[in-house]
């Protein structure tokens, strides 16, 4: 049952980009900036975890006709902690100053917008459609000599609005959300390291791990799975083909099972485009 | 029309920051107390072996609890908390606090009790003479002792157990293997059990185990088997397992292994006891644990949980004999294989 669902959410983000028109305006933007993280993860610990990375990269294609498509890959790496590191020993070496270390998560995500300008003025233009996204988050729980891996992955799928307004000749601003409705969504365990997960990290191959991460998870309605990620673009047009742009980006994540995961992320990031 | 976009959009942002606090979940208190009472309450929900090691745990609550008040100091604090999580005698069970030497809930390992009756370097000099093969990690010692019998010295599990599959193919002319697992820190058993795949002619049941997975005395996963599956090449060649009382987690379950095989004897020390799983968790005032969240039963059904996997031939070494270069046990794994 749970192949049929993953097969069937793969299948409609595959008929989405079939539907798509022959392109005739594209664009390519590449994004680097900070990143700031808020997450409470109850199957690792109760407390908010905050930490601040000068490491967000993005990319992106667009193309727009009477279509518009977007894909965009995001990478971003943090470190995070609710308290501050210190140093330790261990009882067979008791003179040895140990340093404990913080959190560390990595965030991969791939989106694909596909939306129709349906209000259209002079100065702005709103965009509706559907959107489908695939996150999967790694997480390194580090507690001074012991540390647990953790992931959350969800595939989803869902509604994408954006407005994009010419602010004049040479400005614009864009803002955008996106929320999932149905998600293949899955976490790490109760208790982290139960046989499954030991039996699914067994093959010690990174894609196969993952592969047996991802097919453990359930199809999540909103109950479970509540997500909102916003965007902010300004836009300054350089030459007719090159733009330089400020991009917030949030990110709200809840997820009940198997406890409750919340949290968010936002970036703040400057973007260079390409327009061919 | 523009203002009302800007509008909508900082009420927006507004919206966000207002909700943050309440986006959360609640986090446990900062206080003494508080912190008793979350690191009680969280070894009471998801500690996996209070029935193998018999402890009642409301009956710890009732001794350590009055200890602790607003005014507790991180001195009592530490031993308070180190006090009650030492009522487990698990190796399992760590407590780690600033510019504190970690707390270890076995007593063996928290006093390092015949800690120095295992010494590497003196089998790497006195026994390999020196020549023997390792990896940048020092993750095996793998050499040629005389009467041609490969050593083998395994301090965590890991992909270091791959040193299994190559003491096969570099000294095939060995009379027998002894496997050093003294001192054995444990890891990821999965790959202990992929190495000695070799050492099997068919699938063998060693051991089931199930997670603690609700609040409920008996919220428990299933019970899952793991076995060893027979992996070329194959070896029947007499072996030695060596073991001390600090061969501990993935370690012991590696020993439980090759007490599956026929051709295998153990030799030196009961192992620590602690077979479970370990996950670590945090405090409200920075401190770290460490618990023990699973129940294990071999494949004869029964726990060792908390008792440990006695070896068939029970030797330990004397420190006058180290001191003199001579490892007892190492030697009497020698003399049954030579």
């Amino acid at each position: 049952m749970k192949y049929l669902h993953l097969t069937l959410i793969f299948s409609l983000c595959f008929g989405l980009t079939l539907t798509a028109q022959t392109p005739v305006k594209r664009q390519f933007d590449l994004s680097y900036g900070i990143g700031q993280l808020t997450r409470q993860d109850l199957v690792f610990s109760p407390f908010i975890q905050r930490g601040v990375s000068p490491f967000h990269i993005g990319v992106a294609y667009q193309r727009d006709k009477k279509w518009s498509q977007q894909w965009s890959l995001e990478f971003a790496a943090i470190s995070a902690r609710n308290a501050p590191e210190f140093e330790y020993a261990m009882p067979d070496k008791p003179a040895e100053l140990l340093q404990s270390a913080p959190h560390s998560f990595t965030f991969v995500d791939f989106d694909y917008h596909l939306g129709k300008a349906l209000a259209v003025s002079e100065r702005s233009i709103w965009t509706l459609g559907a959107a489908f996204s695939a996150d999967l988050d790694a997480m390194n729980y580090v507690h001074a000599r012991i540390s647990n891996f953790g992931y959350f992955t969800a595939f989803d799928l869902g509604l994408y609005g954006k407005w994009a307004c010419q602010l004049s000749s040479r400005q614009t601003l864009e803002a955008a959300l996106e929320v999932p409705i149905l998600a293949w969504a899955a976490h790490s365990p109760y208790l982290i390291n139960d046989d499954d997960f030991i039996q699914n990290t067994a093959s010690h191959k990174t894609l196969q791990t993952l592969g047996s991460f991802i097919a453990d998870g359930q199809l999540s309605t909103p109950q479970e799975y509540q997500r909102a990620c916003g965007r902010l673009l300004y836009h300054y047009k350089l030459t007719h083909r090159w733009q330089v742009g400020i991009l917030y980006q949030g990110d709200w994540l809840r997820y009940q099972e198997p406890l409750p995961l919340r949290a968010i992320q936002h970036h703040l990031s400057i973007q260079f485009s390409y327009n061919f | 029309m523009k203002t009302l976009h800007f509008a909508a959009v900082l009420t927006l942002l507004a919206l966000a920051v207002s909700c943050k606090k309440s986006f959360f979940e609640p986090e446990p208190s900062n206080t003494p107390e508080a912190i008793f009472e979350n690191l009680w309450q969280t070894f009471q929900r998801d500690y996996g072996p209070f029935a193998e090691r018999k402890i009642d745990w409301q009956s710890v609550y009732q001794q350590y609890r009055p200890m602790v008040d607003a005014h507790t100091s991180d001195d009592s604090l530490f031993s308070v908390l180190s006090g009650m999580l030492g009522t487990l005698n698990d190796g399992h069970v760590n407590l780690f606090a600033p510019g504190r030497v970690a707390f270890n809930s076995n007593r063996i390992r928290n006093a390092q009790t015949d800690a120095e009756l295992f010494d590497l370097p003196l089998i790497k000099q006195g026994y390999l003479h020196d020549k023997f093969e390792t990896d940048s990690e020092g993750g095996f010692v793998l050499g040629l002792l005389e009467h041609d019998i490969v050593y083998v010295h395994l301090p965590f599990v890991s992909g270091n157990m791959v040193a299994l599959g190559r003491a096969l193919d570099e000294f095939p002319q060995a009379k027998g293997i002894i496997v050093d697992l003294r001192h054995n820190d444990g890891g990821d058993f999965t790959w202990a059990f992929s190495a000695i795949g070799h050492f099997v002619p068919e699938r063998r049941m060693v051991f089931r185990s199930r997670t603690k997975n609700g609040a409920g005395p008996e919220d428990f996963t299933d019970w899952y088997e793991w076995y060893v599956e027979p992996k070329a090449p194959y070896s029947n060649k007499p072996m030695v397992l060596l073991t001390d009382r600090y061969t501990i987690s993935a370690g012991e379950r590696a020993a439980m292994a090759f007490q599956t095989l026929e051709n295998c004897i153990t030799l030196g020390d009961t192992t620590c006891g602690a077979q479970s799983t370990m996950v670590a968790g945090e405090l409200a005032n920075g401190w770290k644990y460490t618990i023990a969240t699973q129940q294990t039963l071999l494949a004869n059904g029964k726990s060792y949980e908390g008792v440990g996997l006695a070896p068939d031939i029970y030797l330990k070494n004397d420190l006058e004999a180290l001191k003199n270069g001579r490892d007892q046990v190492l030697d009497a794994a020698i003399n049954r294989l030579k």
